[in-house]
């Protein structure tokens, strides 16, 4: 006979076993990473009774893990890429802000400063106009300087924390190892422990909020953890840990390296993807570069122009203006940290500003040959040097003895706006004058004219000598000679007359119209006192529609904004993409969810059915107990 | 599909999350005004903007300029206005006091005397400053005083001749000053052309008339003299070259016409052996030279038969010097008045394209506030709706009816 007291209690084992389950089901209801498990039951094997088999009861198969691994790999991916966006999106927009910020942007700078200069150019004697001046060159200073010196902060935050980034991985890799181990050490092929399971899943969830990583299974149960093109970060027990060192190449950045146990360490910077180091990673090389550059190129060509123009002036003071009223930051040679020990260092000097690019550069040297390459499209120069001039920039290579393999990297335009500065500080030190007048003799019995005059050599050492056009009477009819006063020195002999014509001499050029008769006088001569004349300011304001920056297409304001519209560009990119990549995270988390999420009504149903098993299981032992005690009452 | 208690609670908490967002924006975008925060909820736009701004920041800047060259041309243009009344009646005395028939030496001083105050006053205006304390009409040199006189008739002009310009629109300069050079100085004497007078020694009553061009072709910017060689002859001398000009001993009429040079001049009266009257090109002098030389011939001419002559073609000469410098003064008014006519058109052009960038930029960036306020009226209804629904799904539960 069978043994009913046997059957039910299996049954009763059986169902405690699944009330255990739904109730350890709903106490995870809020854990994340948590899968829902179920008891899988199967019938026991019959006993043979003559011909038939009768039942013996129930017993739990296996307590299943309900995943799809399939979807728990996506959410790793898409973890890792929407971690990464939604990094670069919080650096992006702050770099954006701190551009674009209607206050604190160089664009009201600029404009203030070329206000000035015009307002200089229309009382051009005031001292108010020229104070002012100075006071919106120094404001112009402080925008530039504070610009760089916020996206330096941004720079060196990106290194902080890649830093903690990286303990962070370590820390993961860590726990992995050990749970790694745990599940090697109590699981076998039929018993899987389902809440370790969850909780490498969740770490390795964790670490994909990091870095992209890809995960190899094992046979042993134990999962392989891969970074970057394939290092290993976790194999079985064992992590290895990243750390942090100076970029060879750039030593004023961190690099990322990988240790084994033995080996040492392996740069692996340029390979880590997704997750917040790569966000972090991209950010800099994608938008903070270049960010930098452009601030500084603009800052590098603004200086430049506004110099070159103000030394063609001439100063309250009676000087000639000075070619040194702005400085900027010099363009940055970094030697490679493993460069050979008496290798030089190139110098590198901005020659020409409109053809200033906003990349980076590096130099290579092989087989007597100096690669120098433009790192925003790769594009090479290559020769035995030692001068190259390459987007207007002179590299001089003279001194530098380089070996096969050395190596340097450049950054002409980076520190330009950090280190601009105006050296001006004596508002009568604005030329805004011309160095040179010209006049007409009252005694001129022609009409003859002669034009203000334009500078085209200011370095011309007799630039402000007193010279005479003087229509010698002793000359050949319609001539004139070009004489200097002070020495009488002929400086261009018999010149024939025409109504129109230019000359040039001593650095500056005329134009000469009229009609002349003998004897008559032209001068020109140093601008002595000319407090009231304003055409270099004139000409330093027109430095705003001249088209320098960009082989000569864009304007200072142009640049700027365009530096606006490229960072705007670039976070416009990441947001949309990060809200691409957060939907697809979600609808891979709802899939997780729905397949291995607890569904408190669903755990309530089973509850309730598992309960009136066990309840009827009890009436199955209380009815053989009666069934046995009606044997006994009989006997 | 099978849904977990998890994502219910999830996914209400995520929709009111997203109405939130979308509240704050609009809200954001209410409170400033602005369709777009940020440069990256439209780049393009937004770099549009800053152009647009750079460039109504440059229009104004302009006419900023334009109202600085305008009051500096309108101080200008009282100073030559007042110019112009002094040489008027500087000529209506000079008229005056060569009415022989109606002056005596005691009516001729006295208007002496006001030519006198004519020429100070003139004299101020030359060395007059703006309110800036800048010399008016000093060309650069606007911290020294432009005019100074040893007080014997030699003026002197201690500026230069620059001209200021000033930018009133992206390729458009306007000059706002005219040195005192121009003004005051580099006038032509005589008719323009050439100037007569008579010599100072003569002894006869010989009067040479302004005379003028006749054919232009053949004149040249020489000095000449006219001298008599008899009472009924003269010879003719090119002292620039220092050649006699042929016919020799050319017979005189009185009134008659003498030819040389492209030119023709007239003598009257009765000159005599060995007077002599010049033909000279045209020189600069200065207005004060002319009034100084008017007030010495009306003052200081010995009243004899050549003295008169000599007051007769002082009077004659000055009347001519204050009519080029007149022209002159009308030259440079005509000048200042047309530059202020270029100044108001390029206003107005400077407030059209001002109004046209501004209302381009409004079409970018500001808001349609109706708009909004209606989108906003819908996100609230729509978080409203979200958050009752997380409620109402969140009370359902089987545990609450077991």
């Amino acid at each position: 006979m069978a043994d009913i007291l046997r059957t039910s209690s299996s049954g009763l084992l059986a169902y405690q076993t699944a009330l255990a389950t739904t109730s350890h089901n709903i106490a995870n209801v809020g854990t994340e990473g948590y899968s829902r498990q179920r008891v899988e039951l199967e019938a026991r094997p019959p006993n043979a009774f003559g011909a038939t088999n009768i039942g013996q009861g129930v017993s739990v198969s296996d307590i299943n893990r309900l995943i799809d691994s399939f979807v728990i790999g996506n959410i790793r991916d898409f973890t890792a890429s929407s971690s990464r966006l939604s990094m670069f999106e919080t650096f992006a927009s702050r770099t954006e802000n701190l551009i674009a910020d209607s206050q604190g942007s160089l664009m009201p700078a600029l404009e203030g400063f070329f206000s000035a200069l015009d307002d200089v150019a229309n009382d051009p004697a005031a001292n108010a106009p020229r104070v002012a001046l100075l006071g919106a060159v120094e404001n112009l200073e402080q925008r530039f300087n504070s610009l760089a010196t916020e996206m330096q902060k941004l720079e060196q935050e990106v290194d902080e924390r890649l830093l903690f980034e990286v303990g962070d991985i370590n820390a993961l890799a860590q726990e992995i190892a050990q749970v790694n181990e745990d599940i090697h050490r109590v699981s076998s092929v039929d018993n899987q422990p389902a809440d370790l399971l969850d909780k490498r899943d969740q770490l390795l969830k964790q670490l994909s909020e990091k870095v992209s990583v890809s995960v190899v299974e094992q046979n042993d149960g134990t999962l392989n953890v891969l970074v970057g093109s394939g290092q290993l970060l976790v194999t079985g027990s064992l992590a290895m840990s990243l750390v942090t060192q100076p970029d060879a190449i750039q030593p004023d950045r961190l690099a990322i390296a990988i240790q084994g146990t033995t080996t040492s360490p392996v740069v692996i910077t340029n390979n880590l993807t997704g997750g917040t180091v790569g966000g972090l990673l991209d950010y800099r090389n994608n938008m903070l570069d270049s960010a930098q550059n452009r601030l500084g190129r603009t800052a590098i060509a603004l200086a430049d122009a506004f110099n070159s123009q103000h030394a063609e002036g001439y100063d309250l003071n009676g000087n000639l203006g000075t070619a040194n009223f702005l400085t900027v930051g010099a363009p940055q040679v970094l030697p490679n940290a493993n460069n050979n020990v008496a290798t030089g260092v190139p110098v590198v000097t901005v020659a020409d500003v409109t053809a200033l690019t906003v990349s980076d550069y590096s130099v290579s040297f092989a087989a007597g040959n100096y690669s120098i390459t433009r790192l925003s499209d790769n594009s090479t120069v290559t020769g035995p040097g030692p001068l190259f001039n390459v987007d207007g920039l002179d590299f001089d290579f003279t001194t530098v003895g380089a070996v096969a393999g050395d190596s340097f990297y450049i950054r002409p335009t980076r520190f330009g706006a950090l280190g601009f500065q105006s050296q001006v500080t004596d508002p009568a030190a604005i030329a805004a004058a011309s160095p040179i007048r010209t006049s007409t003799a009252v005694a001129n019995i022609g009409d003859s004219q002669v034009s203000a005059g334009t500078i085209v050599d200011v370095t011309d050492v007799n630039l402000l000598a007193t010279v005479d056009i003087y229509f010698d009477p002793t000359n050949p009819a319609g001539t004139f000679d070009v004489v200097d006063r002070a020495t009488s020195a002929v400086l261009q002999n018999d010149v024939a007359y025409t109504n129109g014509m230019t000359i040039t001499q001593n650095g500056w050029q005329v134009q000469l119209t009229g009609i002349p008769e003998v004897g008559d006088v032209l001068t020109v001569e140093q601008n002595i006192g000319a407090a009231t004349d304003n055409r270099n300011a004139l000409l330093l304001s027109d430095l705003r529609n001249q088209q320098i920056l960009d082989n000569s297409t864009s304007t200072f304001e142009q640049s700027y904004s365009a530096l606006t519209a490229e960072v705007g560009v670039v976070t416009q990119q990441v947001k949309m993409n990060l809200e691409v990549e957060q939907s697809l995270l979600q609808a891979s988390v709802q899939e997780r969810e729905s397949v291995s999420g607890v569904n408190l009504d669903e755990e309530a149903a089973d509850l309730i059915r598992f309960q009136q098993a066990y309840q009827a299981l009890s009436r199955v032992i209380q009815t053989s107990q009666s069934i046995f005690q009606s044997l006994l009452d009989a006997t | 599909m099978r849904v977990s208690t998890t994502q219910i609670h999830n996914q209400g908490l995520q929709s009111i999350l997203d109405q939130q967002t979308k509240l704050i924006k609009t809200q954001n975008q209410l409170s400033s005004g602005e369709k777009f925060l940020a440069p990256s909820d439209n780049p393009s736009a937004a770099s549009r903007v800053l152009d647009l701004d750079e460039a109504i920041a440059r229009i104004t800047q302009h006419e900023e300029n334009a109202d600085f060259a305008t009051q500096r041309l309108g101080v200008e243009e009282s100073s030559l206005a007042s110019i112009e009344n002094i040489l008027q009646r500087s000529r209506e005395l000079a008229l005056q006091a060569g009415n022989t028939a109606t002056q005596t030496s005691v009516t001729r001083q006295a208007i002496a005397g006001e030519l006198k105050e004519n020429l100070d006053q003139l004299f101020d205006i030359a060395n007059s400053k703006d309110a800036n304390g800048e010399y008016l009409f000093a060309g650069f040199q606007s911290s020294s005083q432009p005019f100074t006189t040893d007080g014997l008739g030699n003026f002197t002009y201690n500026g230069d001749q620059g001209q200021i310009a000033l930018q009133i629109g992206s390729t458009r300069q306007v000059v706002a000053n005219d040195s005192g050079a121009d003004v005051f100085q580099l006038i032509r004497n005589g008719n323009g052309s050439f100037s007569v007078d008579a010599n100072s020694a003569n002894t006869g009553n010989g009067i040479i008339s302004t005379g003028s061009v006749q054919n232009p072709a053949s004149f040249q910017a020489q000095d000449f003299t006219i001298t008599f060689t008899s009472a009924t002859t003269y010879d003719v001398f090119n002292v620039t070259t220092g050649l006699p000009v042929p016919p020799a001993a050319r017979p005189y009429t009185d009134g008659g016409a003498i030819n040389f040079n492209g030119i023709e001049v007239e003598i009257s009266g009765a000159p005599v052996t060995g007077d002599v009257f010049t033909v000279n090109a045209s020189r600069n002098q200065d207005m004060f030279t002319t009034l100084y030389d008017l007030i010495d011939t009306i003052e200081n001419s010995p009243d004899n038969l050549a003295g008169n002559a000599q007051f007769a073609q002082g009077i004659a000469n000055a009347l001519n010097n204050i009519d080029r410098s007149m022209d002159n003064v009308i030259d440079v008014r005509t000048s200042v008045g047309g530059r202020m006519n270029s100044i108001d058109s390029q206003a107005d052009d400077n407030a059209a394209r001002k109004l046209q960038y501004q209302s381009i930029r409004s079409q970018i960036k500001d808001l349609d506030f109706a708009e909004a306020i209606s989108k906003m009226t819908f996100e609230s209804t729509a978080l409203q709706v979200a958050q009752q629904t997380f409620a109402r799904v969140q009370n359902l539960s089987l545990f609450n009816v077991i």
